[in-house]
């Protein structure tokens, strides 16, 4: 039995109706990581103790006639900044190497409370700051579709093993595109939900104001039961919304016909790579056929400033968060003569290159000066962009956008050329700074075998709407395969 | 108006000392060149928002129930001194940071 090539959905089917266990499905996964995730990187520590005990509690449950729950026996992953019991929580950094949380993160609890069983944790970009999941202490990841290319980031090693069939399923978090990004550039489908849509508690952040939980499957259904499962209000994190949610699974099959959906128009598609324009033509064909009205739209304001605004917000956020690791409180100790010198070689040994760039850029923004002149300018600019979609979407019920100007990069680009790496986020950092639910959608691949993704967006809070639209879209594109990890030289220990 | 700034040599040491945050000074060119590559980037912004415009701020449907403010039992006392990296008895041993006459020193306890 092909295991791998099963979504989440038909895995809980089979172990509900006893057709296979939850362990038997657990082992398949593991032999799969052990023998090709040695080239891609993808997975960062297995827990495989912790999963067996998992998988044989579903399988009692299913014995015993009791209630497995919605994702009986899957097998899942979790980005390294999530809150793990008993389970290393690095965030890929050295500051954190050996931390092992005492709680799971909401997320996680709601994942095992609904039968999914943990298999380990995912390489990232470190502390999430980054797009190509090559900033991490234990080494890049490879993209699974081209081992030449980089997965994306930060959430790469997610989107990676989803891609690879490591696990029907991962979660990401998503503070500028980092889980839409990666899936976009692995070929799979990826969801940032509204803010406040799923609880952060027990996720490290970057900047709180930006963060969002966010799954990554295969298919749109898997997707849709994986929000049943993830979204709902939690006293632990006060910024998660307590409105009663829909079944988002009954959303994903409601179809679109007399839907208004506009196409985004008025930015450079010619600096764009060619398959990724073709990809949004594509995606507005899918809709009219499935029924939908389509119009164009432009959003001057966003495609302008979002990037410039988003990394002033982000990098503001991110240096005061991270100034707890200070090597006395939090993280990595280093010895020093005096308070301030241990601080620093604290923070020096601890923290990688570009987590101490984006950390310096971040102070600098907030200091005399730069604070009026920037910080506040960016915090108006975000009520505009937020303006600027809740105008939209009095009029349409959706729109498509690119997800990312470039199909996945060619290993090492960061070095060369940061700032085109910054730039890379003007399409997915909107979302963030306005709140709004954005799915990362797979519409095929090139002749090359490159997946050409493109981007949902909805109203906040209209994550079930945005749903149905995928749904209708995947209907027409069909869903992303396994990548061919075997033919590709993938097997190597 | 657009205000641009411009970080220099001396604004960074400043910074790094507010970031506490060591750089070798070979490193510093190419710190300033993409500090100031983000802020040419943001310098427009500058231009578009007026004084009447209002700062972002996040609205909710209904805030979620908080929890109570009231003191739980707790039990994990043991499985925390068990994860501690150092323990001594019932605590954790930590570095020394500051000696007792109040002079900071390296030395540990």
């Amino acid at each position: 039995m092909e295991f791998h090539k099963l979504s989440a959905l038909e895995i809980a089917e089979g172990v509900k109706n006893g057709k296979w266990k939850a362990s038997e499905v657990l082992s398949a996964h593991l032999e799969r990581i052990r023998k090709y995730d040695g080239r891609i990187n993808s997975v960062v520590t297995l827990s495989e103790e912790s999963a067996r005990k998992e998988a044989e509690a579903v399988d009692r449950a299913v014995a015993e006639g009791r209630d497995p729950g919605r994702f009986a026996g899957v097998p899942f992953l979790a980005k390294d900044n999530f809150c793990t019991e008993g389970i290393r929580t690095t965030c890929c950094s050295k500051m954190l190497e050996d931390w092992i949380p005492d709680y799971d993160a909401t997320a996680i609890k709601r994942m095992k409370e609904a039968g999914a069983v943990l298999m380990g944790k995912t390489n990232m970009d470190e502390f999430a700051m980054g797009s190509t999941t090559e900033s991490s202490i234990f080494g890049p990841t490879l993209n699974p579709r081209d081992f030449g290319r980089v997965p994306g980031g930060s959430s790469g090693g997610s989107a990676a093993a989803v891609a690879a069939g490591f696990a029907p399923l991962a979660l990401g978090s998503d503070t500028g595109g980092s889980v839409r990004q990666p899936s976009a550039f692995c070929g799979v489908q990826g969801m940032k939900p509204s803010y406040g849509q799923i609880s952060r508690y027990g996720i490290v952040a970057y900047a709180s104001s930006l963060d969002q939980v966010g799954p990554i499957t295969r298919n749109m259904k898997d997707m849709a039961a994986a929000m049943d499962v993830l979204a709902g209000a939690d006293p632990n994190d006060t910024t998660c919304d307590a409105y009663e949610r829909p079944s988002f699974s009954d959303a994903v099959l409601s179809g679109i016909k007399g839907k208004k959906v506009a196409v985004l128009t008025g930015f450079d598609s010619e600096s764009m790579d060619r398959p990724l324009v073709e990809a949004i033509d594509r995606a507005a064909e899918y809709c009219r056929a499935a029924g939908a009205e389509i119009v164009k739209a432009k959003l001057p304001i966003t495609m302008k400033h979002a990037v410039a605004c988003y990394y002033m917000v982000a990098l503001g956020d991110a240096s005061s968060k991270l100034a707890c690791y200070d090597g006395m409180r939090y993280g990595h100790h280093a010895d020093g003569r005096n308070l301030m010198e241990m601080y620093k070689r604290s923070r020096n040994e601890g923290f990688g290159k570009e987590v101490r760039k984006r950390i310096l850029i971040g102070t600098c923004i907030l200091t005399r000066g730069y604070y009026d002149n920037y910080y506040v300018p960016a915090t108006k600019v975000r009520q505009m962009i937020a303006d600027e979609y809740a105008e939209l979407f009095r009029n349409v019920d959706a729109l498509i956008c690119p997800i990312s100007p470039a199909l996945p990069y060619r290993k090492g680009l960061v070095e060369e050329d940061p700032v085109r790496i910054y730039l890379g986020d003007a399409f997915s950092s909107a979302a963030n700074l306005a709140g709004l639910p954005s799915i990362s959608l797979n519409v095929g691949f090139t002749e090359d075998g490159l997946p050409t993704n493109v981007q949902l967006m909805g109203p906040r809070f209209g994550d079930a709407g945005l749903l149905a639209l995928a749904q209708a879209i995947e209907n027409e594109a069909g869903s992303p395969a396994v990548a061919d990890i075997e033919k590709k030289g993938g097997c190597e220990e | 108006m657009i205000k641009k700034m411009v970080m220099d040599e001396e604004r960074l040491r400043e910074v790094l000392s507010f970031s506490c945050i060591g750089l070798p000074e070979e490193e510093y060119p190419e710190v300033l060149d993409r500090v100031n590559a983000v802020l040419r980037m943001c310098d427009e912004m500058q231009e578009l928002v007026g004084s009447d415009v209002r700062p972002f701020e996040w609205d909710v449907i209904k805030s979620p129930a908080r929890r109570k403010d009231i003191p739980v039992a707790w039990d994990g006392r043991d499985r925390m001194l068990d994860r501690a990296p150092v323990r001594d008895g019932d605590f954790f041993r930590v570095p020394r940071i500051i000696a007792k006459d109040g002079t900071e020193e390296e030395e540990e306890e």
